[in-house]
Parts: structure tokens; sequence; C-alpha cells
């Protein structure tokens, strides 16, 4: 995982890539903070992926909606996902994701479904 | 001798494409002003007639050419050469999602448009099932001019902004806690009869979707008697000082039933003190049988 909470995954198929800010741009991925997260095939993602939208849930200060409400959303749609719900919620998680992305003011809702959204894409976690 | 120079300081404007309409208008004019302002067929929610908005509901999302994210109309001045579009599927999503986001988590029932609006961007608020967390607040009645119900509450920032800077300078209430669990409150979250609230229900004025509202018109609700459709406005001058601010009576049943004053009104700009906002009991005592 690069560049940390808001930053995304990246899988198995991108272990070539180089750590720059340009090509990871490319990809679709971010540099970030600068942190890399190694998670190994006994991590389990889904909770993860619970806790970074606990987090960024915890830390939306609510001055704008979609932020406000999607990092709730978005975390109540992981845990029906968690507990076994299928396509709809996935879709709505993208749904909620694009919102959040567009219309937050600040960068924090801007990127609070960035990891989420990068762990479903790649790495299929959730579906 | 100097002539004397009668030409008017030339006002500055911009040129934008709107919609692929070429535009020219006043430097600093926003968006949402430059297509029309309320009403022009944008969906606003924060944005009050007397009140700078804080940009906070972001339904009014537009796309500007360049800009990574999308931005609000209500508060974003045109700028030399800006290419805007009002509507796309991205800005539909968007005002989709913050329609549904709010009517799954407040009660939107006195909101004006919402249900047009809905249907309009296809907006589902069930969608997110009846576990959706909501704001669940209970009706704060704390005295006998107004009644707080933050269960309505969509954080526009307008009441806080009245009592605040924008208006009464009185700063009684601001945004506490955050996230979700944001809300309106007094300082401590105090009744209202022991903070520094004056009472001029300026903010009652501004609030767009009932969360405050006058004792009068709560208690009718209540009761089932509140019916717009037999109320009339009379436009008058309170009497009480040297002023002269505009009020609007509303009256149903030859009965005062709120005061508000016009928001465009040049005295008032819609604002009033307790006196005209509540003072009204006395132009309606009525004598008794006896």
């Amino acid at each position: 995982m690069l560049g940390g909470a808001a930053g995304g995954f990246a899988g198995p198929a991108d272990l070539d890539l180089p750590l720059d800010d340009a090509r990871l741009r490319e990809v679709g991925l971010t540099l970030g903070s600068g942190v890399v997260m190694v998670h190994d095939q006994h991590v389990d993602l889904v909770d993860q992926l619970r806790r970074i939208a606990a987090f960024f849930r915890d830390e939306s200060c609510g001055q704008c909606v979609p932020c406000r409400v999607g990092t709730i959303r978005q975390e109540e749609a992981i845990e029906r996902l968690a507990a076994g719900t299928g396509e709809a919620d996935l879709s709505l998680l993208r749904d909620i994701a694009g919102a959040m992305r567009d219309a937050s003011i600040c960068g924090l809702g801007q990127t609070a479904a960035n990891a989420i959204q990068s762990a479903v894409v790649r790495l299929g976690v959730l579906t | 001798m100097t002539a004397i120079d009668d030409t008017r300081p030339e006002i500055a404007t911009v040129e934008a494409m709107i919609d692929g309409v070429t535009v020219r208008v006043a430097e600093g004019t926003t968006i949402l002003d430059a297509c029309g302002g309320r009403g022009c067929g944008i969906p606003t929610l924060c944005y009050g007639e007397t009140i700078t908005p804080r940009n906070a509901c972001r339904v009014c999302m537009v796309e500007v050419e360049g800009s990574r994210t999308l931005v609000p109309s209500c508060s974003r001045p045109v700028t030399e050469g800006m290419v805007v579009t009002t509507r796309s599927e991205r800005i539909d999503h968007s005002r989709r999602m913050v329609l549904e986001f709010l009517g799954s988590s407040v009660d939107l029932s006195l909101t004006d448009h919402v249900e047009e609006w809905n249907a309009e961007y296809g907006a589902d608020p069930t969608r997110y099932g009846p576990e959706a967390a909501r704001v669940d607040e209970p009706v704060r009645i704390d005295n006998d001019l107004y009644v707080r119900d933050y269960s309505k509450c969509i954080l526009c920032y307008q009441c806080v902004d009245a009592c605040g800077e924008q208006w009464q300078n009185s700063f009684v209430i601001d945004i506490a806690g955050r996230g979700f669990d944001a809300r309106v409150s007094t300082e401590h979250d105090v009744a209202l009869p022991d903070s520094g609230c004056v009472y001029c229900g300026n903010c009652i004025q501004v609030c767009p979707t009932g969360a405050l509202m006058f004792t009068s018109e709560y208690d009718m609700r209540q009761a089932g008697t509140w019916d717009e459709a037999r109320q009339t406005q009379v436009d008058t001058v309170c009497g009480y000082c040297g002023v002269g601010c505009n009020l609007r009576l509303h009256v149903q049943d030859d009965s005062i039933v709120k005061v508000t004053s016009p928001p465009d009104s040049g005295i008032t700009s819609g604002n009033l003190c307790v006196k005209g906002r509540f003072g009204f009991q006395h132009a309606q005592n009525r004598p008794t049988a006896d």
C-alpha cells in the first residue's frame, strides 16, 4: 500500500513499478506521504479496509456533506459487504467514492475512498 | 482651471463560456449569479438570499475546465476565459449523491424543492437501508419563542453566520463536534435562555429546512392547523422605533402566526430585532366576552 490511508493498494502485478511520482500517477497510484506498507497473504485486507473507512469517518470535520455523510455511508457499505452482501453495495461504494472525490471541500474527503476503491479494483477485495 | 472629470470608473468585467454561451459579467460575480442566481436551474441548499454562503452543502457543483474537482457555483467567481459546464453525467452524479446523503440522514420534509430535485437527479435516499445512521435529535423546546429541531439540520451554516459576523454579531451559536456528530450548538450546549441569545430570530429567517421554527408555527403544525394555503402575507412597517424596519406578517384566520422581513428590504435585509420579530401579540388582543 502506497501513500498511507489516502493512498492506494498496489497489487502483485505492480511489484516492478518504480517508486516515482509521475510513473505512479500514470497507473492511478500516488506516492502520497511516502509510506510503503507491505501486506503479505496472511493479512486480512477486509479488516484493513474497515479500519481505513473508520479512520476517515472519524477524521471528517463535518463541514461539507459529501465527506460528512459519505465517509459514514462508505463505512456502512463496507460493513455490509464484509458480512457478505453483493453487487448492489459495491456499486453503492463506487457511487459514494465518486461524489466524495469530486465534491468534497478538502483533500481529506477527496481521497477518503482512494485506498478502498484501489483494493476493490486492483485486488478484488470485497468482491 | 481643471476640467471636471465626470466619467464614471469603468466596472471591470470578465468574459467566460458557460454551457457554450459566451457571457460577460462584472469581476467577482459568482458562477451561480452569472447563470441567473437562485432558481436558474442549479440546485442550492446552503445558499441563502441574505448570507454569503460557506459552500458546505455541495449541491450546486459545476464543472470548470482544468479543475481536478467540481467547483461550488455559489461561491466561485467567474474568471477571464473560464469554461463552465453546469450539467453533465459527472455533475448530476454529485448532485444526486448529495441529495441522497442528506435525505438519508436528516428530515428534509420542510425543505423547498427537494422532491423535484430528487426526481430530476434520480436520488433515492432509501437505498442506504433502514440501518443507515441518521441525525436523531430530540426537538429542543427551551423558550417560548422558537424551537430547534436538529434532526432537520443540514449544517448549512446560515444560522451561525446570521447570528455571528454576517448580521447580528451575537455569536451565540456555532458548530460543535466533528464529522457526522457535528451539530449547531450554543456554548456548552446550554439552553437558549442561559445563552447570549437576543431572540432576534434572524437565524430562523435564514434556516432553509425548518430546523429552526417559530413556536407559533411549531405548535400549529403539531396541532395540524398550520395551513399555508390559507395564509396571507401583509407587508408593513414596524412601529416600535424610528428605524422603520419592514415587517411581513403571515396571517391565518385573522391572526398573525409569524413575522418575517422581506429579504430584499433595503432597511433590514430580512433581519429584525426581538420586538419586530416577536412583539406582535398586542396587535391582536381581542376583548373577551365579558
